[in-house]
């Protein structure tokens, strides 16, 4: 594989700024200029954001033929849609008259797309099936080239849609590649797979995108310290959390450019967040099967910005109980400092309602924007892009510390050939090799390379 | 003074009192306010056509849905030192204005009202509005109300602020 891709029209400062996240593996740093420059960001929609996969949405989200969701891939505004035979489509928001936008709604149900400029009109597939005063001045136009245009490539993973901006770009299974074993331990445990609950809730941060993506790779150093009052308080009861002994940590890194961290109870059959009738062995192999239900905590990115999140959690110790849930992020560049946050909540579809409302509960309550676990991480994130982007950080060519656990920093050990799943795994969650992982990846599609090809810098 | 006057008086002066303890970071004293089996909402809104049959308010997805029991965690978690998001403290003002008395029961009164909040928060002139409709029950517990449901109705589908780390 590897299609040699556009990669000119970077600056001589923004290319050597790009070769040094090229040799992270070795040195374990970057420079912290990516985390807020004008020019990485536009380079990054250029390359990252039109060669890679990007999380669209979820099929449960638009169940019924008409359903509509406006979404963005990088800064590209899209369609994502159930047409009227009951496929999913991602169509460029752009009508092929003039150019306008053509969604005005977040989402909803219909049976066309009528532009509001001059009114032409597309069905749920974007063939334009109206042009008005056709025949009086339009004789010659054929309508069957004025389709919306799809997104070059569009397919689905257990219900999750990614599309990708780059006809030439590997298949989404290529892409995925391994990393789907550790995605399936998430989607694939229970009949009927999961479900979106609502809307996914919005709002925007004032950091770069990478600083979301790299911490869900597996900051689990950050847990002790940010985190500190969710565990004090038992929100995120100890013993389950980075610091309780009882559990079994694996960092997952190198798997085919993606990276994640779980811990289970190695000693529990069953770690208790979801309904124990609701796992099945019917998808999964038995080896994921017996991880899976032990689950308590796993965090992962899907290159670039897709990441997931499943933890056992209690937003109120005194009177519910800890429950799981999986939380699924994309993290939309808007500026080099300025992220959307999209989040998911998602429920096995074939739990009670009961457990779906309290898994819900947890989910928006402690990982999302009044999540009382997670609003201490945005009260931090902002400072790296501030620093990043100053004079003098960009001068002194500040460096991101990315060596934690990795060699000789620690006992910790490479458990490749024991362990289940793939990918390059390490006996702990205190180390950022998921976080280089990332990174390497991040150099590779701003190089115009794969994210898991062999040949590095 | 009519009678209906009196009553939305009366619900102002709640309203304002507990706006005064939000803004000042009296939490603790604000739960005192609250009925045991309070309800405590903000719905997500989206952005729909005009006619669309379904409501702007989701049914089923929240910034908030609460109980005594969680706000009581949250409350419990602002006062560790380690509770980023809201150390320093965010500086907030709460402007409660156009109080509706809706409807009244024996011990109930549905209440709406307009809130703007204003949050500045760190070394920066930044700050975030968060602005919407409050639709509120009180009860009469002993004498005094006690706010018993509030689902609040904001004006933004996307939020403009990093968290929330505060209650509306
Ligand atoms: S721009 Fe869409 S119809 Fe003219
Ligand atoms: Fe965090």
């Amino acid at each position: 594989m590897g299609t040699e891709r556009n990669t000119a029209n970077s600056t001589p400062a923004a290319a050597d700024v790009i070769e040094q996240v090229g040799s992270i593996k070795e040195t374990g740093t970057i420079p912290s200029q990516i985390h807020n420059d004008d020019e990485i960001h536009q380079l990054e929609l250029e390359r990252v954001f039109s060669d890679t996969w990007v999380l669209v949405g979820h099929e449960s989200e638009i169940p019924e033929p008409g359903d509509y969701a406006k979404r963005y891939i990088g800064d590209s505004p899209f369609i994502f849609v159930r047409d009227d035979s009951g496929d999913v489509q991602v169509l460029f928001d752009s009508c092929q008259h003039r150019g306008t936008t053509v969604v005005r709604a977040e989402q909803g149900n219909t049976s066309y797309f009528r532009c509001p400029y001059h009114n032409w009109t597309y069905d749920t597939t974007g063939e334009l099936v109206g042009v008005p005063h056709k025949e009086e001045f339009f004789k010659e136009l054929d309508t069957c080239e004025y389709a919306l245009d799809s997104a070059p490539q569009v397919d689905s993973y257990r219900g999750l849609v990614f599309a990708c901006l780059s006809a030439d770009a590997p298949t989404l299974e290529e892409y995925l590649g391994d990393f789907t074993w550790y995605l399936d331990l998430h989607l694939q445990f229970a009949d009927g797979g999961m479900e979106v609950v609502g809307e996914p809730i919005r709002w925007e941060i004032d950091t770069n995108w990478k600083i979301g993506a790299d911490n869900f790779t597996g900051d689990s150093y950050h847990t002790l310290a940010t985190h500190k009052s969710a565990m004090d308080l038992d929100i995120f009861p100890p013993e389950l959390s980075a610091a309780g002994a009882e559990r079994t940590p694996a960092d997952i890194t190198e798997c085919s450019g993606h990276s994640c961290m779980l811990a289970y109870l190695e000693n529990q059959e069953y770690a208790g967040g979801y309904p124990e009738d609701v796992f099945t062995d019917a998808h999964l192999s038995d080896d994921q099967l017996r991880l899976a239900k032990r689950l308590v905590s796993s965090v992962g990115t899907v290159f670039p910005n897709m990441s997931f999140l499943q933890m056992n959690l209690n937003p109120d110790p005194e009177n519910r109980e800890v429950t799981a849930f999986l939380n699924v992020r994309k993290w939309q560049p808007v500026g080099p400092k300025k992220t959307q946050v999209w989040n998911w909540i998602l429920v096995p579809q074939g739990a009670s309602e009961e457990f779906k409302q309290r898994a819900y509960d947890t989910g928006i309550g402690t990982f999302s924007v009044a999540g009382n676990f997670e609003v201490d991480d945005f009260a931090v994130w902002d400072g790296i892009a501030e620093a990043a982007g100053s004079t003098f950080g960009k001068k002194m060519g500040r460096e991101s510390n990315f060596q934690m656990g990795v060699g000789d920093m620690s006992d910790s050990e490479e458990i490749s050939d024991e362990f289940p799943g793939p990918g390059e795994v390490y006996d702990t969650n205190f180390e950022d090799g998921t976080m280089q992982t990332f990174y390497q990846s991040w150099y590779r599609a701003m190089t115009g390379q794969d994210i898991d090809s062999e040949e590095s810098q | 003074m009519s009678d209906r006057f009196e009553l939305r008086l009366e619900c102002e002066e709640f309203l304002y009192r507990e706006a005064e303890l939000l803004d000042d970071g009296r939490l603790h004293d604000w739960l005192e306010l609250l009925t045991d089996d309070v309800e405590y909402r903000v719905p997500r809104r989206v952005t729909r056509e005009r006619g669309s049959e379904e409501s702007e308010f989701s049914d089923d997805g929240f910034h908030y849905r609460e109980d005594i029991g969680t706000l009581t965690t949250r409350v419990k978690r602002f006062d560790r030192e380690y509770a980023w998001a809201e150390n320093p403290p965010s500086r907030t003002r709460r402007f409660v204005s156009n109080v509706r008395v809706e409807e009244t029961s024996d011990d109930e009164v549905r209440v709406k009202s307009n809130l703007l909040l204003y949050r500045n928060q760190g070394d920066t002139t930044e700050s975030d509005m968060l602005v919407g409709e409050r639709h509120d029950t009180l009860r009469r517990v002993d004498g005094s109300f006690k706010l018993a449901q509030r689902e609040v109705q904001l004006d933004q589908t996307i939020l403009e602020t990093r968290n929330l780390s505060f209650f509306l």
